[in-house]
């Protein structure tokens, strides 16, 4: 039993691996979208595997209810991917890369610091801003709505 | 970030080097996330910091989508190795 939390930080980083790599290696974009998508699910489970809920509840608001469904409505639907350059090129570099930056997050500490969740920090930094967080956050999507329906209109028009 | 950073890399397609870099700000979440979990003293900055990244993919979306439906109704190319050569 003891063998499962473990193993667990290992499967979520293979997981997220894995989906990152099929959104490059997919031919139809929605295809693509649709692994960025998973790769954000597998991200909320590391926050949840962090102690960090609201965070993982973010996340998934974020980058699967917003963004990931507005790349699929807005771009996903219609397009195919051109090839990739070179899978030859793109596996070197994730195997450089990926060497690198595990070296250099090698050294950060394995000890989890128990003292303070996401809430208490996120109550002490922007507790009195609640509402400009929320205002921001409706003008961005209505920026996001707004932007579709203007270049539509400026296409309409030029052409 | 490695699988992101590989992609941005040996990728020449306009959508899916952006999708690279919301993965490269999908990994910034979770390093982020690392240091509150497990670092010595969590400070309260790392909260504006997360807004901040989220705030910056989700523009970024929006940019996404705007220029690919003007790309799109231009009948241009999504090869950035063509778009490098478009001029003003």
């Amino acid at each position: 039993m003891t063998m499962l939390p473990d193993a667990l930080p290992a499967l979520l980083g293979a997981m997220l691996v894995i989906s990152g790599i099929f959104v490059f290696v997919q031919r139809k974009l929605l295809h693509a979208v649709t692994a960025l998508a998973a790769a954000a699910a597998v991200s909320a489970l590391m926050f949840l595997y962090l102690d960090q809920a609201l965070v993982a509840l973010l996340q998934l608001l974020i980058f699967i209810g917003g963004l990931s469904t507005y790349l699929m409505v807005a771009v996903a639907a219609e397009e195919k991917f051109v090839n990739m350059r070179s899978v030859a090129s793109f596996a070197a570099a994730f195997v450089l890369l990926g060497a690198v930056l595990a070296d250099a997050v090698y050294e950060l500490p394995a000890q989890a610091y128990g003292g303070t969740g996401f809430v208490q920090l996120a109550e002490s930094a922007i507790g009195q801003y609640y509402g400009l967080i929320l205002a921001s956050i409706f003008l961005l999507f209505a920026a996001a709505i707004a932007s579709v329906l203007v270049i539509k209109r400026f296409v309409k028009l030029v052409s | 970030m490695a699988v992101a950073l590989a992609g941005l890399i040996s990728e020449r397609h306009f959508v899916s080097m952006v999708l690279a870099v919301e993965l490269i700000l999908m990994a910034s979440t979770i390093l982020l996330m690392y240091f509150v979990a497990y670092g010595s003293s969590p400070g309260p900055s790392a909260v504006p910091m997360l807004i901040a990244i989220w705030a910056v993919a989700a523009v970024e979306a929006i940019a996404l989508v705007t220029l690919y439906v003007y790309m799109k109704a231009h009948g241009s190319q999504f090869d950035m190795g063509r778009l490098a050569k478009l001029r003003w």
